[in-house]
């Protein structure tokens, strides 16, 4: 009787918060950090190249929210959905995808608001990153997340073959229930990637950014009552329209990701093909 | 055909609640809610499976065999500790729903408590339960209900930070000093965050809003009816309602029309006294097989004792409880635990010594609902 466990060391924790002014509140919770080698800080640049395996490579990022307002969704979609989704893409007629997966969280509150992998090809080598993406479990109670910093990343962290090659756009979904931060404040793109120089850039131009040589989509989990609101769907509707997708069944997810690249690929026809650049493109900084 | 069991101990707590709850919850878990009815998240109930032995505080002893838990408005919750022990169960998805008026606990609530504690003694857990209903009674709130409004609880932690900061002006300069120093390190932030990360596990609703969704009701008491606040030994009581009374009235106002009511009582085989307080004089047991006894003597609770079983004692909370179960028709049971720690004990001698008759008569021989075997039954 009494005196449980949890809630003593509860208690104990809040004790000493103010030494922890400088950490996230995931840090005194949970105290796990980010893997190293996830670190968009030390991410100067993702590439999704062509090979003699892969020549025609489709770049496709996934950004997925991994914060405490989804509950065990994202865990699912980690460790559910996401490993079939080369399978499911390559079943559905694209031979040559590229995941890159990114785990997102909050910049306010999180400790690891960024988690970047790598391009990849197969379902194995998508999975390492899908394992150690480290499930936040946090979130802010501020009804919004850091979902741009994967406009942020995509456009101006990667260097994709089937943009640069053949003038096919990529593909970037964000996956979430709640609205997008209004814009990236200059200290967190310092803080959150490798630029040095920053300003601060409005959500709609990082996805102006972005669609650059991405097609950007975000899909709304409908996973309770409460995401189900319109006050958790912000305004997404008017910064992608069509672009903007609610999903009812948050298992469908990967599902719904390989339907949308297929309705979307433009095929390659090499008189199209304008792009004169050599391979060693420098990725503009745009700053 | 609505169905609730009511959990309660007979005892000063520490009987078996968590082995009962499982065990009532295993009989048909897809259709059962536990109930917590007094009592808050100070409640330590201990529930073994093959992989897991888990002492509960902030979710019911259902919790491992995927049932929810539903908080009524006499229980009082603490978001932080919430938020860690969900996290540390994700695997079962624990799922809680809140009466919009649960109360919350907060941090001042703890450090009044455990300054308090270091004057008197009481064998209070420290973990500002008391403190936290004895603030309510004096009309300062704070309720799940709003955890969901960033500025409302932010100003209701102030009147709250204000009321004990009145208070302590009347106590002891050590007191004072105690409490600044819980404080010291203090940064309500974070208290704040645990608030909102929490929604991941729970909603708001009334029992009535549920009673279509389950068909057995667990009601899961808390601590015993030998430290209610009407039956007990001031000032060696708790601050909680540990007799049927409260599930009774629930039931009365979400469930009745149609509801079956069982009460399990549940006693360890010999007496068992956590903390300071009185404890009837009987002989002493020797107990084998107690190396994992889930009570340790703690610096806020005192030590841990037990001695032979008190048949008056028994009697009498057998009578006080009867007195709240209103005009109900009430199947009793009995649950007696721990018989593999005390091999001299049987059952019959002391079901002759008792005023009651009961339905039937279950006993464990162990931790683990796999343990419990019926003695009785109609």
């Amino acid at each position: 009787m009494g005196g449980g466990r949890f809630s003593n060391d509860a208690y104990k924790k809040l004790r000493k918060t103010k030494d922890y002014s400088n950490k996230s509140r995931e840090e005194i919770f949970t105290s796990r950090n980010i893997d190293a080698e996830m670190d968009p800080t030390k991410a100067l640049v993702r590439e999704s190249r062509d090979s003699e395996e892969h020549p025609e490579t489709v770049s496709i990022i996934v950004a997925l929210d991994v914060t405490g307002s989804m509950g065990f969704v994202p865990e699912h979609i980690v460790k559910e959905a996401l490993p079939d989704l080369i399978g499911s893409l390559m079943e559905a007629g694209i031979e040559d995808p590229q995941v890159l997966f990114l785990g997102i969280g909050d910049f306010i509150y999180d400790a690891a608001p960024l988690q970047v992998g790598q391009f990849e090809s197969s379902a194995e080598l998508l999975d390492r990153w899908l394992t150690r993406v480290y499930l936040e479990g946090g979130g802010g109670g501020n009804n919004q997340e850091g979902y741009n910093l994967a406009h942020l990343f995509a456009a101006r962290h990667t260097s994709i073959d089937c943009w640069e090659k053949r003038k096919q756009k990529g593909f970037l979904f964000t996956i979430g229930d709640e609205p997008v931060f209004p814009n990236i404040p200059a200290e967190i793109i310092k803080r959150y990637t490798c630029a040095e120089e920053a300003e601060t850039i409005t959500t709609e131009n990082i996805i102006k950014e972005a669609q650059e040589k991405y097609n950007v989509f975000h899909m709304h989990l409908e996973h309770n009552e409460w995401s189900k609101r319109e006050h958790r769907k912000g305004n997404w509707k008017a910064l992608l329209g069509d672009n903007f997708i609610e999903i009812a069944d948050f298992k469908t997810v990967a599902k719904r990701i390989a339907d949308v690249v297929i309705q979307n690929h433009k095929p390659f026809s090499a008189t199209t093909n304008t792009n004169t650049s050599s391979d060693d493109i420098e990725v503009e900084n745009m700053l | 055909m609505t169905k609730c069991s009511i959990v309660i101990d007979l005892g000063f707590g520490d009987a078996g609640k968590g082995l009962t709850t499982d065990f009532l919850a295993s009989q048909n878990p897809k259709e059962s809610l536990v109930v917590r009815f007094s009592g808050g998240h100070q409640i330590g109930h201990t529930v073994s499976t093959d992989a897991l032995t888990h002492t509960f505080s902030n979710f019911g002893s259902g919790t491992l065999l995927g049932v929810p838990t539903y908080y009524s408005e006499h229980t009082t919750l603490f978001p932080p500790a919430i938020l860690d022990e969900g996290n540390f169960l994700k695997k079962y998805q624990p799922k809680l729903y809140f009466h919009p008026l649960a109360m919350i606990t907060t941090f001042y609530d703890i450090a009044f408590n455990r300054a308090i504690e270091k004057q008197q003694n009481h064998g209070s857990c420290g973990l500002g339960f008391g403190t936290t209903i004895a603030r309510n009674k004096e009309e300062i709130y704070l309720y799940a209900n709003d955890l969901q409004f960033n500025w409302v609880l932010k100003e209701r932690l102030i009147s709250i930070k204000n009321y004990y900061e009145t208070k302590l002006e009347s106590q002891s300069k050590s007191v004072q000093e105690y409490y600044k120093n819980e404080l010291k390190d203090y940064n309500e932030a974070y208290f704040i965050e645990s608030c909102f990360s929490i929604q991941k596990f729970y909603n708001l609703k009334s029992l009535s809003e549920l009673k279509k969704t389950f068909e057995h009701f667990i009601f899961e008491g808390s601590q015993g009816i030998l430290l209610d606040t009407q039956h007990g030994f001031h000032p060696h009581t708790t601050w909680s309602y540990t007799t049927s009374k409260n599930a009774i009235q629930l039931i009365k106002m979400h469930l009745e029309e149609d509801a079956e009511i069982a009460i399990f009582y549940v006693t360890r085989c010999y007496q068992t006294r956590h903390g300071n307080g009185p404890m009837s004089k009987t002989a002493s047991v020797t107990l084998q097989n107690n190396e994992n006894e889930a009570n340790v003597t703690n610096e806020f609770q005192g030590e841990f004792r037990t001695q032979v079983l008190d048949t008056e004692l028994l009697n009498y909370a057998f009578n006080s409880d009867a007195i709240h179960h209103q005009d109900l028709k009430i199947e009793k049971n009995l649950m007696i635990t721990c018989l593999d720690q005390l091999p001299s004990f049987y059952y019959e001698n002391l079901l002759q010594k008792l005023d009651i008759k009961f339905n039937t008569v279950h006993g464990s021989y162990g931790p683990k609902r796999a343990c419990i075997s019926q003695f009785l039954s109609k």
